[in-house]
């Protein structure tokens, strides 16, 4: 029996070599090893940071976020519990604009470009849709040695839209703001009621490290999601929703990709 | 005449087999080899180069003969990692280019791709070789890739498992086998399998 099955297993080894032609065949090893690129400093949940915003008189709000770029996508979960007062006039700063520091960039690289590319923003009271805008901007501003680069992320002007953005940072430590303005004219009114705001976005980044040739200068690649979470309790806020849903990267569709 | 008859028994039957045996074949094969030119030779792509720009982030050896090449990757944590044309593959002569075997030695490779494009540019060929932490060694639809003689770039894109360990710790490898049939498609598994 057991000769049988051994003719048989020879008779099926030569069939199947019979079948096809020539062969080659070459061995390859990907050796994988770990290296930091860029990193996210972290913040304990829930960290009163007590910063008031620069341009409102009486807000303030805290900041917390999980572990951040540890965990490949950034999740930023700002709270700003007080918006009181109607602030300046036309052309002055008012209490409708915020600057919030987010968190401190840990770049390890001589330079490394980031390319920006938001894909969700929904911003919202939770009171129901109303589709007025609510915000004239949003935008990340990268502060590094005195160097201020902003990279605008959403702008209702001309026609509300998510905005794609470039930034080169150096080596070391970059402060990230995140900015945005709520539309002051329309939606705080004066009144007893208060409100929260949602200010949700998703921004797909594409970490470089930057290259003199330009022909290889996007050679190797990093891909992260920062996820953005702003709740404003804001006094005397008229109710409304606008959603910018952009397309959630996938394989075929993160930009550089080729 | 016991012994006699016994001797005599032994002997008869010791001359049987060369009694019915009355013709005998014999046959010879032999093997002679001749060097040809390799139908496809491993290189470092643009990006590969272990003395160039982005050989802090990877590194791509291919010994003397071409017949492999050896990646140092280095991975961080990140949603993907995206090393575009890293490798070269010079064809020589057409044929058909397939992945036979695929070994995974890494707890940290979640997702992994191959790119393989022309140096010309055109649209790459992806094949998925890890998946959900496993390796993918059935591919649908089958994988043999036709090229013709000329320059091909092959990229790589990982989706890590995050959080990584702390830098420099080796992370394990990945090991690719392919195969190369200069005159069909068909597929086959090839050693070590």
């Amino acid at each position: 029996m057991r000769k049988i099955v051994g003719i048989l297993f020879l008779l099926l080894a030569f069939l199947t070599t019979a079948s096809s032609d020539v062969y080659l065949f070459f061995n390859t090893t990907n050796l994988l090893k770990s290296l930091n690129l860029i990193q996210v400093s972290t913040y304990s949940d829930h960290e009163n940071i007590g910063q008031p915003t620069p341009l409102g008189p009486i807000s303030n709000y805290y900041l917390s976020s999980n572990s951040i770029l540890h965990d490949s996508q950034l999740y930023v979960y700002v709270n700003v519990t007080k918006v009181a007062g109607m602030g300046g006039g036309p052309g002055m700063p008012g209490p409708n604009q915020f600057s919030i520091n987010v968190s401190v960039l840990i770049n390890s690289n001589t330079q490394l470009t980031l390319n920006l590319y938001p894909y969700y923003l929904n911003v919202s009271t939770g009171n129901g849709p109303h589709n007025t805008p609510l915000i004239n901007y949003a935008e990340l501003v990268f502060i590094s040695s005195g160097i201020t680069q902003s990279a605008p992320v959403f702008s209702s002007t001309p026609q509300p839209s998510l905005i794609n953005s470039t930034v080169t940072l150096e080596s070391g430590l970059t402060t990230l703001n995140l900015t945005f303005s709520l539309s002051l004219n329309h939606h705080l009114i004066h009144g007893p009621k208060t409100y929260p705001i949602y200010l949700n976005f998703s921004v797909l980044v594409v970490a470089s490290p930057q290259i003199a040739s330009p022909q290889n200068q996007y050679g190797v690649r990093y891909y992260y999601i920062w996820n953005f979470y702003v709740q404003i309790l804001g006094q005397n806020i008229q109710t409304s929703t606008e959603s910018f849903p952009g397309y959630p990267p996938t394989l075929n569709t993160i930009p550089l990709f080729q | 005449m016991n012994k006699l008859a016994l001797v005599g028994a032994v002997l008869a039957l010791a001359l049987i087999p060369v009694l019915v045996a009355d013709a005998v074949y014999f046959y010879s094969g032999t093997f002679t080899f001749s060097a040809i030119a390799q139908p496809v030779v491993f290189g470092y792509g643009p990006n590969g180069n272990p003395s160039g720009s982005y050989a802090t982030y990877v590194s791509v050896s291919n010994g003397t003969a071409g017949t492999g090449f050896s990646a140092q990757i280095y991975l961080t944590n990140s949603t993907y990692a995206y090393y575009y044309q890293i490798v070269q593959i010079k064809v020589n002569s057409e044929g058909y280019l397939y992945i036979s075997s695929i070994s995974l030695n890494s707890n940290y490779i979640e997702s992994a791709y191959l790119y393989i494009q022309s140096s010309s540019g055109g649209s790459p060929t992806e094949i998925k070789i890890i998946s959900n932490g496993y390796v993918v060694n059935s591919q649908t639809p089958p994988n043999a890739i036709y090229l013709t003689p000329g320059k091909y770039y092959v990229s790589l894109l990982i989706k890590p498992t995050n959080p990584l360990p702390t830098p420099s710790t080796s992370l394990g490898n990945i090991s690719l086998y392919f195969g190369y049939n200069p005159v069909m498609a068909n597929e086959l598994p090839l050693p070590p399998i």
